[in-house]
């Protein structure tokens, strides 16, 4: 089976890059609740001078993106765009988990462009650095080529645009809203990341309930690292299309740094509007 | 209601709760799905497509999610299908649908005495006796969605229009009260994902009445007429007593 449409599949690393030179996002420091320091380098620089920097910010890896800042010439930059409204229109880092993703892309006046994508992560001494770098690909390996499969994984939407369903109490009266798919955010979804994942298995477990013969199967995934997923998202596995939305995460660290996910997920029902998500990532060129 | 005519056999059931058109011949009326089953069709009908006043929801007798009956594409906002069914239905094509509404007995069903031993009256002669009571019958209507917005909008649309309907089933089907109905509290149920169920709740109260007959002195009456009046057919002896509960002097 071929490797789905994907430009980051379980991997931070720089993911374009016309010239020689690459940039490599080194830090992403959050300072909650107000600001995230980002910085980069570039890798094999063809002058010192001449690049002009433009960061993005999305919920997902795969975007859409935010341009948060552009026209710049320095090598950092700090995200304040940060609300602590109640409202979903702006990025609200109140909660526990809340993973951001940053985009810096570098156009140099004559040498051409690259682009690198990181989320916001911890960082680690340097010889825990190599250590977590030798986990991560052992994680990759392992799941793209043992004993894991493909999966896409939508990140769920937690601010942005409301949707014409939402009302001013911050409701949405239409859990199958086309627009929204319930989420009262416009799309619902970011786009989709493409990875592997082991599925455990597990018995469907039925109960008798005044609503009828309720089904449910909670299955456990080990994962890569990247997208770190959070509550609420949804997980597809590419070759049955079974969804399941995610209910509970542990990640195993060093130094805070994530190395691999294991994930709790609950299998929906196939009338759920997350059903509504397209998820075909061999499709050329992709739907999404 | 508008655009459902309710027919009805009233007459014929043998007492005063008519009965649905294609209801169940096991269904005795004034039982639990009798009564369940009233409801059930009484939403059914309540949000059932409507061009006059058309519903983000419509009740179908289909399920299929997307498409209509001959296979096209439901247009860009079409009302999301509900499912409207009795509770405990194992139905699979039902499992984990949602939005869905599901009309169910919520707790025992207690009768009240009115009148001393529930004694209305008999027949001396025979032993006849009639009796009377009156039985209430807590309900539940659970109204299933993905979000809670959406469980408590369907839940006021189910009660309101209970509340306001509840003179009208109660004239027409016979009910001795049908209360007022409860709106609850939206609250997130965990299934196969997290979903909120906004509960109607409310009470029916309707007449229950029986008869016994003793047959051990109809039997004796209709031994001793035999010997007596061995002149009149056999057949007309026993349908005199079967309907009238005696034999004409």
């Amino acid at each position: 089976m071929p490797v789905p449409q994907s430009i980051i599949a379980g991997k931070d690393v720089p993911v374009f890059s016309e010239g020689n030179f690459r940039v490599i996002i080194t830090r992403t420091v959050p300072v909650w609740p107000k600001k995230i320091f980002i910085q980069w380098i570039v890798k094999n620089p063809v002058t010192s001078l001449g690049y002009t920097f433009k960061v993005s910010r999305s919920g997902s890896p795969m975007g859409p993106w935010e341009d948060i800042a552009q026209g710049f010439d320095i090598f950092f930059t700090v995200d304040t765009k940060f609300e602590a409204t109640i409202n979903a229109l702006t990025m609200n880092p109140n909660a526990f988990k809340r993973n951001l993703y940053y985009r810096v892309q570098v156009t140099h006046t004559t040498q051409g462009k690259a682009e690198a994508i990181s989320q916001v992560d911890a960082y680690a001494d340097q010889r825990r650095t190599g250590i977590i770098r030798k986990l991560r690909r052992d994680a990759h390996v392992a799941l793209s080529k043992v004993n894991g499969i493909e999966i896409a994984v939508f990140k769920r939407r937690w601010f942005g645009e409301p949707c014409t369903c939402k009302s001013m109490t911050g409701q949405t009266t239409r859990a199958h809203c086309a627009t929204c798919l319930g989420t009262g955010i416009i799309h619902g979804y970011w786009n989709p990341v493409c990875s592997y994942a082991n599925r455990s298995i597990a018995p469907v477990d039925t109960q008798t309930t005044p609503t009828g013969i309720v089904e449910t199967r909670y299955v456990h995934l080990i994962m890569e690292y990247i997208p770190e997923v959070e509550l609420k998202d949804i997980i597809v596995f590419l070759r049955d299309d079974k969804r399941y939305i995610v209910e509970r995460v542990t990640n195993t660290e060093i130094q805070t740094v994530c190395v691999h996910q294991e994930v709790d997920v609950s299998e929906i029902a196939k009338s759920s509007v997350e059903f509504n998500l397209i998820a075909d990532s061999w499709r050329t060129p992709p739907w999404f | 209601m508008s655009n459902i005519i309710v027919k009805t056999n009233k007459g014929q059931a043998g007492n005063a709760l008519p009965r649905l058109d294609g209801e169940g011949a096991d269904i005795v009326p004034g039982s639990m799905l009798a009564v369940v089953g009233l409801f059930v069709f009484a939403l059914q009908s309540r949000f059932a497509f409507s061009e006059v006043e058309p519903l983000p929801w419509a009740w179908s007798s289909t399920l299929k999610p997307s498409d209509t009956e001959d296979g096209t594409p439901l247009p860009e906002g079409s009302p999301r299908r509900l499912y409207i069914g009795s509770a405990y239905n194992i139905e699979a094509n039902t499992r984990n649908y949602r939005p869905a509404i599901i009309v169910g007995r919520s707790g025992d069903v207690t009768v009240a005495k009115v009148v001393i031993d529930n004694y209305l009256g008999g027949i001396q002669q025979t032993g006849a006796k009639a009796h009377h009571i009156m039985a209430t019958m807590p309900l539940m209507i659970y109204c299933e969605s993905e979000t809670p917005g959406e469980s408590s909008t369907i839940g006021e649309a189910v009660w309101v229009f209970l509340l306001a309907t509840r003179d009208i089933y109660r004239k027409d089907f016979g009910f001795h009260e049908l209360s007022e109905p409860t709106l609850g509290d939206t609250v997130p149920a965990k299934k196969d994902k997290e979903v909120w169920v906004t509960p109607v709740s409310f009470y029916v109260t309707y007449d229950i009445r029986w008869g016994t007959v003793p047959i051990a002195p109809r039997l004796r009456e209709l031994v001793v007429n035999l010997i007596q009046r061995r002149k009149e057919p056999l057949e007309d002896i026993l349908i005199q007593v079967a309907q009238f509960g005696g034999i004409d002097s």
